[in-house]
């Protein structure tokens, strides 16, 4: 057995005997103290020893390991600032699972030393929690040993080799630890019955929650605004929704704290948070590393199979916990909270808070709707209402947003301008007139500047039609540029005037100012930003967003590493723009990374995104269909058909060209005689990795009988679009020229005679390349499948092919052949306005948040 | 103000809160259910199938900026996908997908793909020892 999981399973010894010397502690025999203290220090030890044992075998390849032979590979870089091979141990669960453990140990000395008086509850119930993490380690064990060393590891995934990667889960899974610490305290307090001091003790830590959470949720969305090049920073997902809902919670908990701190009342509510904080975080890794939502969500996820293990331990925390606080809940006695004014902060952060928990449910509940559903699908009685497993759209996150912010927005205005208990009502009115002014004013702005993009986001088609949605959707961003404008500036006039005075106390405000910042910047961010994608082939530009965007090259950097650049010109200013693609194979699978390219403006960001960057394929090189007098932008070129070189043979030619006729599914035709009926579409066999032939099937009913030819067209031939002739049988040839699957329909054509007429019509044709202008004549033989003279040359290389040429419709058909084929990059851009708000708000809040715990921690430690 | 008042201004308020949740479960486009082929033909509104992308590659259509391609189930049905987006750059090494959109003349019309890669390949691949 490897040192690591030996020490991991035998950690479960010191786990029991810790949980079991605090437990005497906390029964009073207070000698145990030191050997519990011992035993945890032991328990630490062991689980440490694990941990660098996994880091070993990170950093020196180990790939017999099955874990590491995962997610790392001998050639992932580890030099300063890439330690690719450090952040593949948190790349998959189970050494997540590890390392979450460990923060979860070392915040525990913390936590020992805060607790006091009180060490023998809290500590027992801390490592309780632990011992959920520590099965789920040894249970997922990343020691798991391969029956054989591969050569090489699978690699880190791409879009996980940069710095954020290092940076992002950490952070994260600190958060994800501390919510076990207000758990502990709010258990110590139940079991003792004893409440005067929990709430001074645990705020800090609550805060402490919810600013290293908040931190991590905040750097994994600028990791994938900034690097993943995914365009936004939040999309609802259900892995970004299982942070965001213990984030909540853990807000709603300070404010609950900062209530009872106060007046002594909210105790039951803030108990009982500080359990479904905990119990959220357990249900979060449930939902999210189960495999339960693998197919709604962009993130992967690997059934490892101990989704019993999960549920069995929400089952048992949660009976344990919630029954003990409801035990107490019903005898406790509480702080009456009558007394309380409406005019007052008190009031208003009830209102708040009152207003959190539904809004968290329903986050909570739409990201488990996938789960809910299919378990409902499952039983025969209810699978009516749930016949399938379904998922949220998004878009019901956003306006579910929409609603509740207006409401904060309006709470958070207010609040600035409240006293903690009472408000003199005529000061209140003079306070309010500037900032309702400015709000007012402001809201009237935006929607008469914005009122096309909002109705054009929130539109179903883009009727334009003003219908009631519509009026309402506008009615509601008028109300929530009120209120967040509202909010902006009573809380800046608020921070503003406090910072000179007593600035430790004004963190909470700092981050409500943050939070109002925060909402305007997403709103402007989603709503009111543009965007479109372009393919464009290399030295060929197009226009997009009042710019002229030219791909002007890659170079290649490094043999699994292309720079593609980009000129984006709007009148003389021209914008430099590149992007990173990284390739990588990971197992069998090629996995690219892009790095976005980001222009930064101090009102938006103009963001483009390589989405793919392709060599073209011979598919890429498709015919082009012209009526005589058109144009078509080819490759870099304009071609122009403008006519033939004799109007005499052209009219000829018209007179003996096969008929063209379309046919649906089901439709007949009639053709001398006999009926042809279009009936399916006939797909052939396909190889790996072979495009498949796909044929249509024809009905023919003549002369009383029916049979069925099958023309078909053979996509793998390059620039053949055409199929091989069919005999028909009432004479003449068939032909499929086009499939039109969207319509469920394909071209077909009838030539009268057996022969076609060998006979020569020139096309005149201008090609335009740049400044120059040539003019060629490809020549078109009907008896000549692609004949010589059909293909002309161009001065620069590439070849101009005239495939076919339907006179009676002054109708061609051309493809053109570049001289080399020219690279084609596939890119979205976009605008993102007022994206900086988004991240000044973020860091406000988190700013506010330390500024809070630091003074909840300097008052623990005065009080104490 | 009385115990009785804030309880009753709670209840008000989480009444109101679940009323707006579901009215904009309503007005934000609803739910897209996971369905088969057969009832994604017949789905009126957005729902989501998965399947195997055939092997047959895809199609570009550079002047609508769209590409198509074909997914099987398991019981051998196909069906033709039209997105309108570019293709995501994993898009060729994936074994299935999910796409989210309707059903009309013939084509799916996907709105969002999810691209699901190959994590099958741990378990062939590094099946771990006894």
């Amino acid at each position: 057995m490897e040192v690591g999981s030996f020490s991991l399973a035998w950690a479960t010894i010191p786990l029991i005997l810790c949980m079991a010397g605090y437990l005497m502690v906390a029964v009073g025999i207070r000698e145990f103290r030191l050997t519990a203290r011992i035993v945890y220090w032991f328990l630490f030890a062991m689980v440490l020893i694990a941990f660098i044992e996994l880091l070993q075998l990170f950093l020196t390849d180990q790939f017999q390991y099955s874990y590491v032979a995962s997610y790392s590979s001998s050639d992932l870089s580890n030099q300063w600032p890439h330690f690719y091979k450090l952040s593949a141990l948190w790349a998959g669960q189970q050494g997540t699972f590890l390392m979450w453990l460990v923060f979860g140990l070392i915040l525990g000395f913390w936590v020992k030393s805060r607790a006091r008086e009180n060490e023998g509850w809290v500590m027992f119930f801390y490592i309780l929690g632990q011992t959920f993490l520590l099965v789920l380690t040894i249970v997922s064990n990343p020691f798991e040993k391969l029956n054989f060393t591969p050569v090489d590891g699978q690699g880190l995934n791409p879009l996980l080799q940069n710095y954020w990667m290092q940076i992002h889960p950490p952070i994260v899974f600190i958060g994800f630890a501390a919510a076990c610490i207000p758990f502990a305290f709010a258990m110590a307090a139940l079991a003792t019955n004893k409440y005067d001091d929990w709430v001074r003790q645990t705020m800090p830590w609550a805060a402490f929650m919810v600013v290293t959470l908040g931190l991590g949720i905040f750097l994994g969305g600028y990791w994938s605004y900034e690097t993943l090049g995914w365009g936004g920073y939040w999309a609802w997902d259900p892995v970004e929704n299982a942070s965001l809902i213990p984030w909540l919670v853990g807000i709603a908990l300070v404010h609950g704290m900062v209530v009872e701190k106060s007046r002594g009342t909210w105790r039951r509510t803030n108990l009982f948070l500080a359990i479904t904080l905990f119990l959220l975080i357990v249900y979060g890794t449930f939902l999210t590393r189960s495999g339960v939502l693998a197919d709604f969500s962009v993130h992967s996820f690997v059934d490892l199979g101990y989704n019993n293990l999960l549920w069995a331990s929400i089952v048992v925390i949660g009976i344990i916990s919630y029954g003990l606080w409801a035990y107490r809940a019903y005898r406790m006695k509480v702080a009456s909270s009558s007394g309380t004014e409406i005019l007052s902060q008190e009031f208003s952060t009830f209102l708040a808070m009152v207003l959190l928990l539904p809004f968290t449910l329903l986050v909570l509940f739409w990201t488990s709707f996938p789960l809910i559903t299919s378990l409902l699908s499952q039983i025969p009685l209810l699978s009516k209402i749930a016949p399938a497993p379904a998922a949220i759209d998004t878009g019901n996150y956003n306006m579910l947003g929409l609603i509740f912010s207006i409401i904060f927005g309006v709470i958070l205005g207010f609040n600035a301008l409240l006293g903690w208990k009472t408000t003199d009502i005529s000061l209140l009115k003079k306070k309010s007139i500037l900032p309702v002014a400015i709000a007012l004013l402001a809201s009237v702005i935006f929607i008469v500047l914005g009122f096309g993009e909002i109705t054009g986001f929130w539109s179903d088609g883009g009727t334009g039609q003003l219908t009631a949605r519509v009026i309402l959707i506008v009615s509601l961003y008028f109300l929530f540029f009120f209120a967040a404008t509202f909010a902006l500036v009573t809380n800046l006039i608020f921070v503003v005037n406090r910072c000179r005075a007593r600035f430790m106390t004004s963190g909470g405000y700092i981050t409500h100012l943050g939070f109002s910042i925060l909402l305007i910047g997403f709103i402007f961010s989603s709503t009111f930003g543009s965007s479109q994608k372009l393919t464009i082939p290399e030295d060929d530009s197009k226009s997009a967003l009042g710019y002229a965007i030219k791909f002007t090259g890659t170079t290649r950097t490094a043999p699994e590493e292309e720079t593609a650049y980009f000129e984006l010109s709007r009148g003389n200013n021209t914008i430099y723009a590149y992007s990173i693609s990284k390739e990588m194979r990971r197992g069998n699978q090629l996995q690219y990374t892009r790095t976005p390219h980001i222009k930064k403006f101090l009102s938006h960001d103009l963001y483009l995104s390589l989405e793919n960057l392709a060599d073209p394929m011979p598919g890429d090189v498709r015919p082009f269909e012209l009526h005589a007098g058109e144009s078509e932008r080819v490759f870099g070129k304009t071609v122009i058909f403008e006519g033939y070189d004799s109007e005499e043979r052209a009219r000829r030619l018209a007179q003996v060209q096969p008929t063209i006729f379309q046919l649906a599914k089901g439709e007949s035709h009639t053709l001398s005689d006999a009926t042809v009926t279009f009936e399916s579409f006939e797909m052939g066999e396909h190889q790996q990795g072979m495009t498949g032939d796909i044929g249509a099937r024809l009905k023919v009913d003549y002369n009383g009988r029916t049979s069925s030819i099958i023309p078909t067209y053979l996509p793998t031939q390059g620039t053949a679009s055409i199929s091989e002739p069919v005999k028909f049988p009432s004479g003449g040839y068939i032909k499929l020229i086009k499939i039109m699957a969207d319509a469920g329909s394909v071209v077909l054509s009838h030539s009268p005679t057996e022969e076609l007429p060998d006979m020569n019509v020139g096309a005149v044709v201008k090609v335009v390349s740049g400044l120059d202008t040539t003019t060629v004549k490809p020549v078109y033989n009907p008896s000549q499948e692609h004949g010589q003279k059909a293909t002309v040359m161009l001065p620069d290389g590439s070849r101009l092919i005239l495939l076919d040429l339907q006179a009676g419709e002054n109708l061609a058909h051309f493809v053109l052949e570049p001289a080399s084929m020219p690279l084609l990059a596939s890119i979205e851009i976009s605008t993102k306005p007022m994206i900086n708000l988004v991240w000044i708000g973020f860091l406000m809040i988190v700013a506010g948040a330390v500024v809070a715990i630091f003074r909840r921690m300097a008052e623990s430690r005065n009080n104490g | 103000m009385n115990k009785n008042a804030k309880t009753a201004i709670a209840i008000a308020v989480v009444v109101v809160a679940a009323g707006v949740g579901l009215w904009s479960l309503i007005g934000g486009g609803g739910v897209t259910p996971y369905v088969g082929f057969a009832e994604a033909r017949a789905a009126k509104s957005n729902v989501q199938v998965m399947g195997e992308i055939l092997p047959t590659g895809t199609e570009y259509y550079p002047a609508s900026g769209t590409f198509s391609f074909y997914i099987t189930d398991d019981t051998g049905d196909r069906m033709r996908v039209v997105y309108g987006g570019t293709k995501p750059g994993n898009f060729d090494q994936a074994t299935s997908v999910v796409c989210i959109g309707r059903y009309s003349n013939e084509t799916f019309h996907a709105e969002k793909l999810l691209v699901k890669c190959p994590s099958k390949y741990q378990d062939e691949l590094l099946e771990p020892g006894a």
